[in-house]
């Protein structure tokens, strides 16, 4: 019945099987095509230099020999690079001699022009055999005795060909199954679901006496079944043309096997299929509407393609802890089977790896469609904190890839202070100014945008100070574990130090705005927002914001001490309820640790950890502790 | 009164609303319906009947309160609940791809239908919905009436004591809604228990042995359509429902 569908045999089968060979033989012949025409034209190179002219000479010699491809060699003083760019000259060869006794000579081309990639290829071949007859004609004439077999290095291959040619094919077999897969299961599964939710045939189903689990089973087996028949057409195409040659030499030997290699091959393919429908069907259990599953799909594709690359990595074997990476094992294994070396232990260790990630996606749709708001019509939800509780991870995880992005390419063309403030007010502070507006979170409430007490006015800065001796020590410690290098620190420092930068504006740049945006930012709107997710509360929304915060310190070193102070600011926020503490908290710390780099304040013991003492840290600790401890309100007794 | 084919007993249900906070759907529900019975649940849109039928059918939970399809609770025992209930909404849709027959073998052997007595029944079920002429047609081909006849054999091609209708009429024309009726009163004349959700006073008025009124998630009143009138001194079921429910408002 599934079959019936006209949508899902042409998609799944047919379409591939007949684009497939078309794709194979036209792309074969375009390149056979290419290779003719460029191997038909004669390749102009122009040599030029000051090289004496026996080198002039020699090296005009032999680019010019005859050979697969003629060259015409034409002499030119000072020729004008343009000549490339239009393709009249495909190779400019320089020799010339500077003081050294030896020329140097230097082959200019286009990689991205056919006929000068060929050219600049065939004219470095000859000159390698020019270079080395010369080396030998010095040395014997130097009186060394010279046989030419002595200076062979032989290398044998000992695969046969057809392990060669199973191993070739087996490095991209899964990829290309799996693509096939996703292509196959995503015709049957991506509509299943949330389309018949949008056809009210799900309701009637699960008004039906079978059980969730029976539902998601028997779907997720269609799906698999179309994925897996589709991979069956293609894999009978491919066999067809290797087998026949029906499109010439395109696949230039023969996959050979028998039970004992097919039964692996059984055993990494299923699973995948298995994989690849329960992910196509989770997505389209979690989705609203056709439309939306249909928006997933792309991101599918890069979970299930991106295991599958495991065979193009040197030195990764089919063996040890990568079986236990779903399908990146099993693709492994593909590969080793084709190569004629099936290892069954091996594949079934990946194949129960994979499975094992199949059954937990499984239940995810069950989960997904055993909520009772599966049936409800999709509506717009109208914005509100709560929603912005809900999305606060997906909005800071958009915001995170804008940031590294911008970041990196605006160190290429921008000084560090216009990336911080790039960074700081249009990446940071204005999505989280619109969302607080947009989600209506509430100023005195969920922002906590009011003055402190005046204890914590008091305690805050000493906090910080304590705070980042704390800190110092956490960073030492995660060294031992995450090794920074002296080079990333040092680089570190240099961007986050100019040298051409007054100490006022260094403390404006990266004490204060950082501590009044990124606290709005991370403790206002997300920390705020985090803490009215049902069952969160504000232990919950510190640690969750820390560790976002944390992450948004880049570099893999600073991200574990970030996010410890994170929680410290976290904690000041909430027991003081005010977000103006977390602010000057952030910006003093900042501002210590600029002033402890500065040689001449004598305050480097705050952020060295050489220099300070082993009873610091108890010391802050305890600092810290009865800070935030002085920062909670007395209990009122009324 | 007779047997309790369905029994609801103090049903809640509440959502979380992100904007509204905690909405009270329905507010302690009870009744009970017997085989040869039709209960309707009567009310305006959004009143609750919904979500009460919904939780009959175990597509979803109750907050608190139990309810019993033919002796199956609806959350210790969804499973046997649901093969108890034909259930059948506006909303509720089937496979276009599939034939009428084909939907009716389908859903038989989703509720349970044992295989040797399957094609019978979905024979005896052709017959007594009178579709045979278009048992092959594929649903996608099939007209608005056609199609809803189709969807009552498939709710009762299992044979359930009960059957639960939400709205079954909304969206039909005059005919094929007369039909339609006709069709659930021959239903509880061959003994089913059946539970009726409408907001139209004449399908109720027509084919229900018993109403609940309910509003804003809670049955105000409850009785046959004579006891409502007279309970509140109305010439009419509509005058009755404004009545009652403005009182209950007040």
């Amino acid at each position: 019945m599934l079959f019936r569908d006209r949508r899902t045999i042409l998609v799944s089968m047919v379409l591939p099987a007949i684009l497939m060979p078309i794709l194979i033989f036209g792309s074969n012949r375009v390149s056979e095509m290419s290779e003719q025409a460029i191997a038909s034209d004669s390749c102009v190179v122009i040599l030029t230099g000051n090289a004496p002219d026996s080198v002039m000479e020699s090296v005009g010699r032999a680019i010019s020999a005859p050979g697969a491809a003629p060259v015409s060699l034409v002499g030119m003083d000072s020729p004008d690079r343009g000549m490339l760019d239009s393709d009249t000259v495909q190779a400019i060869v320089s020799a010339r001699v500077h003081r050294k006794p030896v020329p140097e000579v230097v082959v200019h081309y286009r990689e991205d022009l056919d006929r000068s990639r060929l050219a600049a290829g065939l004219v470095l071949d000859r000159l390698y055999a020019l270079r080395d007859s010369v080396r030998l004609e010095i040395l014997a004439g130097r009186g060394a005795v010279l046989m030419h077999d002595s200076s062979f290095v032989e290398i044998r291959d000992i695969a046969s060909p057809e392990a060669l040619y199973g191993y070739e094919v087996g490095t991209m077999a899964m990829l290309f199954a799996m693509i096939f897969l996703l292509s196959g299961v995503s015709v049957a599964a991506l509509d299943s679901i949330a389309g018949e939710r949008e056809r009210g045939s799900l309701e009637t189903l699960l008004a039906s006496g079978i059980s969730r689990s029976a539902v998601a089973g028997s779907k997720l087996a269609a799906a698999c079944t179309v994925g897996l028949v589709s991979v069956l057409v293609q894999t009978g195409s491919f066999l067809i043309i290797e087998r026949t040659g029906l499109l010439g030499d395109v696949f230039p030997g023969r996959i050979t096997g028998s039970a004992v290699t097919y039964l692996p091959m059984l055993l990494q393919v299923l699973p995948s299929a298995l994989f690849a429908g329960s992910m196509v069907l989770y997505a389209s259990a979690s989705s609203a509407t056709f439309r939306q599953a249909q928006l997933k799909f792309l991101p599918l594709l890069v979970a299930g393609v991106v295991p599958t690359l495991a065979p193009l990595f040197p030195g990764l074997e089919g063996r040890g802890l990568i079986t236990a990476v779903p399908v990146a094992g099993l693709s492994l294994c593909l590969r080793d089977t084709l190569a004629g070396r099936p290892d069954l232990p091996w594949t079934l260790a990946a194949a129960g790896s994979t499975l094992a990630a199949s059954a937990l996606i499984s239940r995810a749709v069950v989960n997904a469609i055993s909520r009772e708001d599966i049936l409800s019509p999709a509506a717009d939800p109208v914005p509100c904190p709560a929603l912005l509780a809900r999305k606060a991870f997906l909005y800071s995880g958009i915001v995170w890839a804008v940031s590294v992005i911008s970041s990196i390419q605006l160190e290429r063309v921008a000084d560090g202070r216009t990336v911080l403030l790039v960074n700081q007010l249009l990446i940071l502070l204005l999505p989280a100014l619109y969302a607080a507006l947009r989600f209506g979170l509430p100023g005195t409430g969920a922002l906590r945008l009011r003055l402190p007490r005046p204890t914590p006015l008091l305690v805050v800065i000493p906090c910080a100070a304590a705070g980042l001796i704390l800190t110092t020590g956490l960073y030492e410690l995660v060294s031992t574990v995450l090794p920074t290098g002296g080079r990333a620190v040092q680089s570190f420092g240099d961007a986050m130090l100019p040298g051409s930068v007054s100490m006022t504006e260094l403390l404006l740049l990266y004490c204060i705005l950082p501590g009044i945006v990124e606290e709005f930012v991370f403790r206002g709107v997300l920390m705020g927002s985090l803490g009215l997710r049902k069952g969160w509360g504000p232990a919950g929304a510190i640690l969750a914001s820390a560790v976002v915060f944390g992450m948004f310190h880049f570099l893999y070193f600073r991200i574990i001490p970030t996010a410890f102070i994170g929680v410290m600011v976290g904690i000041a926020v909430v027991r003081s309820d005010s977000l103006l503490t977390g602010m000057i908290w952030h910006a003093s710390s900042n501002a210590l640790a600029l002033l402890a780099a500065h040689p001449s304040l004598g305050m480097d013991f705050l952020v060295n950890p050489a220099t300070v003492p082993a009873a610091a840290y108890p010391a802050a600790f305890a600092a810290v502790f009865l800070g935030l401890l002085l920062m909670k309100p007395p209990l009122r007794r009324d | 009164m007779p047997e309790a084919a369905v029994e609801a007993r103090h049903l809640c249900k509440s959502f979380f609303d992100d904007s509204r906070g905690e909405v009270k759907a329905v507010r302690d529900v009870s009744f009970r319906v017997g085989r040869g019975e039709v209960f309707g649940l009567l009310g305006v849109n959004g009143a609750g009947k919904t979500t009460t039928l919904r939780i009959l059918a175990t597509l979803m939970a109750p907050t608190s309160g139990s309810a019993a399809i033919d002796g199956h609770d609806v959350r210790d025992d969804p499973g046997g609940a649901r093969r108890s209930i034909g259930y059948l909404s506006s909303t509720t849709a089937l496979y276009p791809r599939l034939t009428a027959r084909e939907t009716l073998r389908f859903f038989a052997r989703m509720n349970g239908c044992p295989e040797d007595r399957l094609a019978a029944r979905v024979e005896e079920v052709i017959d007594t919905m009178a579709i045979g002429s278009y048992a092959d047609t594929r649903i996608e081909r099939l007209s608005t009436g056609m199609r809803q006849k189709v969807s009552i054999a498939r709710a009762i091609v299992h044979d359930p004591p009960v059957l639960v209708f939400d709205e079954p009429a909304a969206g039909l024309d005059v005919l094929n809604a007369h039909e339609m009726l006709s069709m659930i009163e021959k239903l509880r004349s061959e003994g089913h228990a059946i539970v009726f959700s409408t907001h139209v006073m004449s399908e109720a008025e027509r084919i229900c042995s018993r109403i609940a009124i309910i509003h804003e998630g809670g049955i105000l009143a409850e009785g046959t359509v004579d006891a409502l009138k007279s309970l509140a001194g109305a010439a009419t079921l509509e005058d009755a429902f404004v009545g009652i429910v403005g009182a209950g408002r007040a």
